[in-house]
């Protein structure tokens, strides 16, 4: 018995290692052992700053969603690119208690500032009290929370790809026509300012018609089973265009359109996810607002990296949304994406 | 000669108390184990201010495993978890918003209305004979639903900051005791720990909760009244569940209908770990509390070691079988 216990004992110790060693040999590991080496070769650059790495922790809206896995992507080609930083990503699995432990974590393990990509607009303020109380640096990506202590927001105006949704529906339709919306996780800031830019933007035009608006989670599936139901309640002619609050849903939403053989219902989504891009070149969606998190991201952390220089915080840093409405445009960024 | 055989017998007596010790200290070890690699992996892990962090982390599936405990060791079990905090944390915030000094109606009410909403697991389960699984799928969804009917889909933002102290707040001020406080939060889990441990092993319900769990016909024929000391146990876990929703509320200060997500899945998880048998009628508190700081430990490692979450979430996997396993093998040798 005693034999047993040693030897899973031993097992467990030795794959924890194992997991532990491989884990630091990720690109979103802690401890990069090249950035010394990077460092010192930095201070021939005269811009850097003496070849100081600052070590930046970055919690995140969970990875399963692939906006955000461009977004970590895109964080960790910067780790790689910027001999001056060090990021430490972490995947808050969407859940706002994790990300603020994971924050708690980050903070005790040392990180210089911090960097969040928000679970909740209210549920997660209590990460940026944290580093307030940490004394240290915090600059909101993509998403905000309630709590304004940041030192700086860089996203877009999430609004603003609403509007530009909305307005890409009517230019499509010639003014007229009947539209269906498939929303976010109710509650989530996506969902409420991507709602209310399409809603606004709509208005506009007295003949297009917002027949009905349904949650689709940001789920490709639930959004697929709520189309598949309009599909059921209205026949031909009775859907002109159907517009979801991220790239997932609309696809969803194309799967069913095409099972039910209606490919007269126009597609529109928002994030440019590679499937939607490559849906927008095969004509399979009508259009996708492509939201820039590459930019972003490194707006981000070069707002950090100078705020820990010493230079005073920007506040609001917006990036600018890009609509996507043919296969050329769609081509330039799939590239971008792969 | 006697002295001499008395040692002999004296030693003997050692080794096995030493055999029973180490069955009985399995998961503690494992526990332990855990500790170490990390704390040699990382030199952040064992800093007073990350262990508390660590104490603090476990607090809201601490209390929800306790609960969780009392359900499994009658037989049954609770899906509805993270739904009933759902409903605390948005009836609580929302009384609040529009009564700002009703702090304690607020609390009481919401914690109420979970142990109300368990009632439908209750009845499901203890007297209508329905399996406890899909009973509580039942209240997990509809528990759900009128969380986000009651917060009309929105989350509400707690303003008042004796409510946010209960998550985020401290017994005495941590910048007097150089950097380290004592969370409001790990004391409620202390407190939930030593009632529920009081409930099951000093009180005649606390016996007929194992007696219900070991063997249901025999209980009923030795006179245990099984539906009412089922129905009770559903409640008080609701009751729990409620309790656990004020945490989390109060630690993201808002009440969010969509909160909490998947949370019975780490309080069953942390039962699991603790040696508690699906089957009913054993488990312990101390294990159960063991199994949700494992968790802990794992969640806050894995974050200071930097590994990817693709890959925490497969080690976390193989760390229940394992404990499962050990726990099983340790448990047959006794």
């Amino acid at each position: 018995m005693k034999k047993l216990t040693a030897v899973v004992l031993a097992i467990l110790l030795v794959a924890m290692v194992a997991v532990g060693c491989s884990g630091t040999a990720e690109p979103s590991a802690s401890a990069d052992p090249s950035k010394a080496a990077e460092s010192s070769e930095s201070a021939a650059q005269p811009a850097e700053d003496a070849g100081k790495v600052w070590k930046i922790g970055i919690s995140t809206q969970s990875w399963e969603h692939e906006f955000l896995k461009n977004m970590v992507n895109a964080l960790q080609a910067i780790d790689e690119s910027m001999p001056d930083v060090e990021l430490v990503i972490v995947d808050s699995e969407d859940s706002v208690e994790k990300q603020l432990n994971d924050v708690d974590t980050l903070i005790a393990q040392g990180v210089d500032g911090i960097i969040l990509n928000a679970d909740s607009v209210e549920g997660s303020s209590q990460a940026v009290v944290a580093a307030k109380n940490a004394g240290i640096p915090l600059v909101e990506l993509v998403s905000l929370t309630e709590n304004e202590d940041y030192d700086t927001f860089v996203g877009t105006d999430v609004k603003a790809s609403g509007l530009l949704a909305g307005e890409m529906v009517a230019d499509m339709l010639g003014g007229k026509g009947k539209v269906f919306e498939i929303q976010g996780v109710m509650g989530h800031s996506a969902q409420i300012n991507r709602g209310a830019g399409i809603a606004e933007t709509l208005e506009k035009y007295p003949d297009i018609e917002l027949v009905e608006s349904q949650s689709g989670e940001f789920t490709k599936d639930k959004a697929m089973s709520v189309t598949e139901a309009w599909l059921a309640k209205y026949p031909a002619g009775e859907i002109d265009a159907i517009i979801a609050h991220n790239d997932g849903m609309a696809l969803g939403a194309m799967n069913a359109c095409i099972s039910a053989n209606r490919p007269e219902i126009k597609i529109i989504g928002i994030d440019g996810d590679a499937e939607a891009l490559q849906a927008v070149i095969d004509g399979t969606m009508a259009a996708t607002v492509v939201d820039d998190v590459e930019t972003e991201s490194k707006l981000a952390v070069e707002e950090m990296v100078s705020i820990l220089n010493g230079n005073e915080p920007k506040g609001k840093i917006l990036a600018e949304y890009m609509p996507v409405k043919t296969a050329e445009e769609a081509k330039v960024w799939l590239e971008k994406r792969q | 000669m006697m002295a001499f055989g008395g040692n002999k017998e004296g030693a003997l007596s050692g080794q096995k108390n030493f055999k029973q010790y180490l069955r009985s200290y399995a998961l503690v070890i494992i526990f332990l184990g855990v500790c170490a690699v990390f704390a040699i992996a990382s030199p952040t892990f064992l800093q007073p201010t990350n262990i508390v962090g660590v104490f603090r982390q476990i607090a809201i599936n601490g209390v929800l495993a306790l609960g969780m405990t009392l359900v499994i060791i009658t037989g049954g079990i609770d899906l509805s978890v993270g739904s009933l905090m759902a409903i605390t944390g948005v009836v609580s915030a929302m009384i609040l918003e529009n009564n700002p000094n009703m702090l304690a109606v607020a609390l009481i009410v919401g914690i109420g209305a979970a142990a109300l909403m368990s009632m439908w697991t209750a009845v499901l389960v203890a007297k209508m004979r329905i399996a406890a699984f899909i009973a509580s799928l039942s209240t997990m969804t509809i528990a759900r639903g009128v969380a986000l009917v009651v917060a009309d889909g929105i989350p509400h933002t707690i303003k008042d900051t004796a409510y946010s102290e209960i998550g985020n707040g401290y017994l005495w001020d941590p910048a007097a005791t150089g950097g380290v406080g004592f969370p409001v939060l790990v004391l409620i889990l202390i407190v939930v720990a030593v009632i529920t441990a009081v409930i099951l092993y000093n009180t005649k319900f606390g016996r007929y909760i194992y007696a219900v769990g070991g063997n249901e016909n025999a209980a009923e024929a030795s006179g245990v009244n099984v539906v009412k000391v089922k129905f009770w146990t559903y409640v008080l876990n609701g009751a729990l569940c409620g309790v656990a929703g004020m945490m989390l509320a109060a630690r993201i200060t808002s009440g969010q209908p969509n909160a909490a997500t998947g949370y019975e899945l780490d309080a069953i998880t942390a039962v699991i770990i603790g040696g508690t048998s699906m089957a009913g009628g054993s488990g312990k508190i101390s294990g159960t509390i063991i199994g949700a700081l494992i968790i802990g430990v794992l969640n806050n490692g894995l974050v200071l070691l930097g590994v990817s979450s693709y890959y925490q979430q497969i080690i976390k996997g193989i760390i229940i079988a394992v404990a499962v396993l050990l726990d099983m093998k340790t448990k047959k040798g006794n």
